[in-house]
C-alpha cells in the first residue's frame, strides 16, 4: 500500500480548504513527528508571476491566513468570514514515512474540488465522479451553522425548514447517493461526514445534536451507505472537527452590500439606522446609502427562490487552535490498514478475482522495493494507539458503520 | 459565429455562456436573485415592478451537464484545470478555442483579493479562425492589458444585483484588433502561454494536449509592458523565432521523458510478465 486517495466533497463556502490546510498543518506538527515524517509533496501546477496578487493559495498561505485571522481578529464582535471559493480542482499531496524505515513512503493525494462540482447537473460533474471513482476515502464537509439552523427558533426563519433547503444548505448533496451508486467497486470504501464551524455547539456542550442533525438531513443517504444492497462496502462515520478553534458561530442576516457591489462592502442590517460591515464596525445608515441584495447567496436550482442567509462569526480568543483535524488523516490512516489486510484476506481466497489478486501482488512488490507496508504502518499505528492519539467516541467522534471491525 | 463562454463566481463558480459576436444587445445579464424577487412578489407589489424589468433583460446562460450550450466536452479541461495563462488550441474539425485565466475580477472577496475567473471564446467555423488568431496573438502580447480589460466588461452590478457582461463593447474591441495576414492556428495545433515555473509535462497532461502539435511559450518571454508596434514580417519573423525557441526548449524535455518512458515501460513489461508467470504457476500448483 503506497497510495491514499482523499476526496473532499461538500458544498461550496463549507470549509473544505480550510479543513485541508488544518491538517496538513497539524500532520507536520511536532507531536506526530515521532511517529511519522511528513512532508508536503503538493506541486503547484501554476504560479502567479506578478507576485503581487495571490488568487489561489496554497495550503500552508491558507493555514498562515488562518491563524493571522484566528489572532488579529476584534474580539467577540460578529464579523463576516468569507474567503475565496476554490477556482479549480487542486491535489495536495503528503508524503508519509516512518522514522527508521527509510525510502519507505505513503503517499496521502488530498483531492478538493470546487463545491458545485459535486452536484450531477453541474457542468464539471464528469470531472468530479472520476475523482470519485479512484478515491479510497471521501471527506464530506458539512457547514454546521447551516445544519443547524432550521433547528433553532431564532434562526429557523431565515434558513428555512424544507429538507430539501436542509440539506443544500448544509452543502449536503443528495446526487451523493446518485455519485455512490456510479461507483462501480469492489473495494471498502471509508466515509467521513465532518461538520466544520462546529466551535459553538463543542463549547456548549452539545456537539450530540450536531450528531443528531446530521443523521437527519442525511438519512436518505445514510440509509444507502448503510444497507447491504450494492457492492462497496461503506465504513462510515462523523467526526466533528474545528479548523481554527477559536471562532464561533455567532448570527445568521440577510446578505447585503452596502452602496456597491463592485466594492466588496458586505453588510448586514443590525437596525433602521445601522449597518454593520463584514468587519465588524458598526456604520449609520445615510440617506443616500443603498442596500443592495448580495447575489452571492442566492441558491442554486431547484431551490433558487430562496436567499441563504450570510453567517457570522465571532472571535472568543486571539489564538489558533484546532481541533481534532490531525484525526481526519490519522482515522483515514487506521482504515486502510484494516481496507487492506481486508483486501489481501478476500484475494487470497479462493474468492478473489484475478484482477485484485494482480492488484494486491503488484503492491506486495513495490512494498519490498519502496512503498511503505502493512507492517511497518500497522506497527506505527498500534504505538500511536497505545500513547492516546486516536480519538473515538469524544467530541461527537462516532462510527454509523464498521464492517472492518477497525479499533 | 465566436460563442463567449467565462467561468465565474456568483456564488460559487460557474460556467456561463456570455453571448456571441453577432449579438445585437448592449449587455447580458446573469440575475441569480430573479426568483427570489419573484417569491417576494407574490407579498411585496414593490417587487413585481423590479421582476418585471429584469425579466426584459436580455440573459447570460447557465451551462449544466445536460445543456453545454455550444461548449465543447473537449474545451472542459481548459476551464477545470490549471497550468496555462493563455491557451489557442484546436479543438475539433473546424471549432478552436481560446481560453485566458487567473483573470483579477473587480469583485473582490471579504479580505479584498480578487476571485479569479476564466474567460473563453469558441469558434466553430475556419472562416472565423482569423479573428480568432488576431485575438490570440493580441492578447498574448498584451496579456496584463487584456485581463484588466476583461475584468472591466464582466463583473457585478449593483443596479440588477447580478453579473453583467458589456457584449457590445467586447465584441467593438476585438473587431478592432490589429489583423495579421499570416494564419497562424491549424488542424491538431495548440499555443500555450504559461508560467515558467510550471510543471510541462503536468500542464500538457491536464490540458490534454498530447496528441497535438504544440508551441509552449513562457509568459515571462512576452513584456507585457512593450506594445508592440511592428510590421506584419516582423511580426511572423518575431513570432518564428519565439515558436522556435519554445520548441527547442519542449523538444529536449520531451527526448528526456522519452527516454525515461522507455525505461520505465521495460521494467513493468518485466515485472508484469513475472507476476504472470508466478500466478500462473500458483493457480497451477493449486
Amino acid at each position: 500500500m503506497a497510495e491514499m486517495n482523499i476526496l473532499m466533497v461538500g458544498g461550496r463556502r463549507s470549509g473544505k480548504t480550510s479543513a485541508l490546510a488544518t491538517i496538513f498543518r497539524t500532520m507536520q506538527d511536532i507531536q506526530l513527528a515521532k511517529y511519522f515524517t511528513v512532508v508536503d509533496r503538493t506541486s503547484l501546477v501554476t504560479k502567479n508571476q506578478d507576485g503581487k496578487t495571490e488568487m489561489q493559495d496554497d495550503l500552508k498561505s491558507k493555514s498562515m491566513e488562518m491563524t493571522r485571522f484566528a489572532e488579529k481578529t476584534k474580539l467577540n464582535t460578529p464579523i463576516l468570514v468569507d474567503a475565496g471559493p476554490t477556482l479549480f480542482d487542486w491535489q495536495y499531496r503528503l508524503k508519509l514515512s516512518v522514522p527508521g524505515a527509510p525510502k519507505k513512503d505513503l503517499n496521502m493525494t488530498f483531492t478538493d474540488v470546487p463545491g458545485e462540482w459535486c452536484r450531477t447537473t453541474d457542468n464539471h460533474y464528469n470531472t468530479f465522479l472520476q475523482y470519485a471513482k479512484e478515491a479510497d476515502v471521501f471527506v464530506i464537509a458539512i457547514d454546521t451553522p447551516y445544519l443547524m439552523g432550521p433547528t433553532s427558533d431564532t434562526t429557523k426563519q431565515l434558513c428555512g425548514d424544507q429538507e430539501s433547503e436542509l440539506a443544500t444548505l448544509a452543502g449536503c448533496m443528495s446526487d451523493l447517493k446518485q455519485t455512490f451508486t456510479a461507483i462501480q467497486d469492489q473495494n471498502n470504501k471509508l466515509v467521513l461526514f465532518v461538520p466544520i464551524k462546529c466551535e459553538k455547539w463543542v463549547n456548549a456542550g452539545h456537539i450530540e445534536d450536531v450528531i443528531a442533525r446530521i443523521r437527519q438531513a442525511f438519512n436518505v443517504l445514510l440509509a444507502d451507505l448503510l444497507s447491504d444492497a450494492g457492492r462497496i462496502i461503506f465504513t462510515v462515520g462523523i467526526l466533528p472537527v474545528q479548523t481554527i478553534g477559536t471562532m464561533e458561530f455567532a448570527e445568521f442576516h440577510d446578505p447585503k452590500y452596502l452602496n456597491s457591489v463592485e466594492n466588496s462592502k458586505r453588510c448586514c442590517v443590525i437596525d433602521d439606522t445601522s449597518v454593520r460591515m463584514a468587519d465588524g464596525t458598526v456604520k449609520p445608515l445615510r440617506d443616500n446609502d443603498n442596500l443592495i441584495d448580495d447575489p452571492n447567496w442566492a441558491f442554486p436550482a431547484p431551490n433558487n427562490a430562496f436567499l441563504r442567509p450570510s453567517s457570522w462569526y465571532k472571535c472568543v480568543k486571539n489564538k489558533y487552535a484546532p481541533v481534532n483535524c490531525e484525526q481526519l488523516a490519522l482515522h483515514t490512516l487506521r482504515f486502510m490498514i484494516y481496507n487492506t489486510k481486508d483486501l489481501r484476506k478476500k484475494a487470497l481466497s479462493s474468492t478473489g478475482s484475478l484482477g485484485v489478486k494482480i492488484k494486491i501482488l503488484i503492491e506486495m512488490i513495490r512494498e519490498k522495493f519502496g512503498g511503505m507496508g502493512e507492517d511497518v504502518l500497522k506497527t506505527t499505528l498500534d504505538r500511536m494507539k497505545a500513547d492516546g492519539l486516536f480519538r473515538d467516541e469524544v467530541d461527537g467522534i462516532t462510527y454509523l458503520s464498521n464492517p472492518l471491525n477497525i479499533k | 459565429m465566436i460563442r463567449y463562454f467565462a467561468y465565474y463566481s456568483v456564488g460559487g463558480y460557474k460556467d456561463f455562456f456570455l453571448g456571441d459576436n453577432l449579438s445585437k444587445h448592449e449587455y447580458t445579464y446573469y440575475l441569480p436573485l430573479l426568483p427570489a424577487y419573484r417569491k417576494r412578489a407574490e407579498q411585496n407589489p414593490e417587487y413585481s415592478k423590479k421582476v418585471a424589468e429584469l425579466e426584459k433583460l436580455p440573459q447570460i446562460g447557465l451551462l449544466s451537464n445536460d445543456d453545454s450550450k455550444g461548449f465543447p466536452k473537449q474545451g472542459e479541461a481548459m476551464i477545470a484545470h490549471s497550468g496555462y495563462e493563455l491557451i489557442y488550441r484546436h479543438i475539433e474539425d473546424d471549432t478552436v478555442a481560446i481560453c485566458c485565466r487567473d483573470i483579477a475580477s473587480l469583485d473582490k472577496d471579504d479580505v479584498g483579493r480578487p476571485i479569479p475567473f476564466v474567460f473563453c471564446l469558441i469558434c466553430d467555423n475556419r472562416e472565423e479562425w482569423s479573428q480568432m488568431d488576431n485575438i490570440a496573438l493580441y492578447w498574448a502580447e498584451h496579456l496584463a492589458e487584456a485581463k484588466k480589460i476583461l475584468a472591466n466588461m464582466l463583473h457585478l452590478d449593483s443596479e440588477t444585483s447580478g453579473l453583467r457582461f458589456s457584449i457590445d463593447d467586447f465584441n467593438k474591441w476585438i473587431l478592432g484588433l490589429p489583423h495579421h495576414s499570416v494564419p497562424l492556428m491549424d488542424a491538431q495545433k495548440a499555443f500555450v502561454l504559461r508560467p515558467l515555473d510550471a510543471d510541462l509535462r503536468e500542464n500538457i497532461r491536464l490540458q490534454e494536449l498530447q496528441k497535438l502539435n504544440v508551441s509552449v511559450f513562457p509568459s515571462s518571454s512576452i513584456n507585457d509592458d512593450v506594445h508592440l508596434t511592428l510590421s506584419e514580417n516582423e511580426h511572423s519573423r518575431l513570432l518564428e523565432k519565439a515558436v522556435e525557441k519554445a520548441r527547442d526548449e519542449i523538444t529536449n524535455e520531451m527526448e528526456q521523458q522519452k527516454r525515461k518512458h522507455f525505461l520505465v515501460s521495460m521494467t513493468i513489461g518485466f515485472v508484469l510478465g513475472f507476476l504472470l508467470a508466478l500466478l500462473f504457476s500458483t493457480c497451477v500448483h493449486k
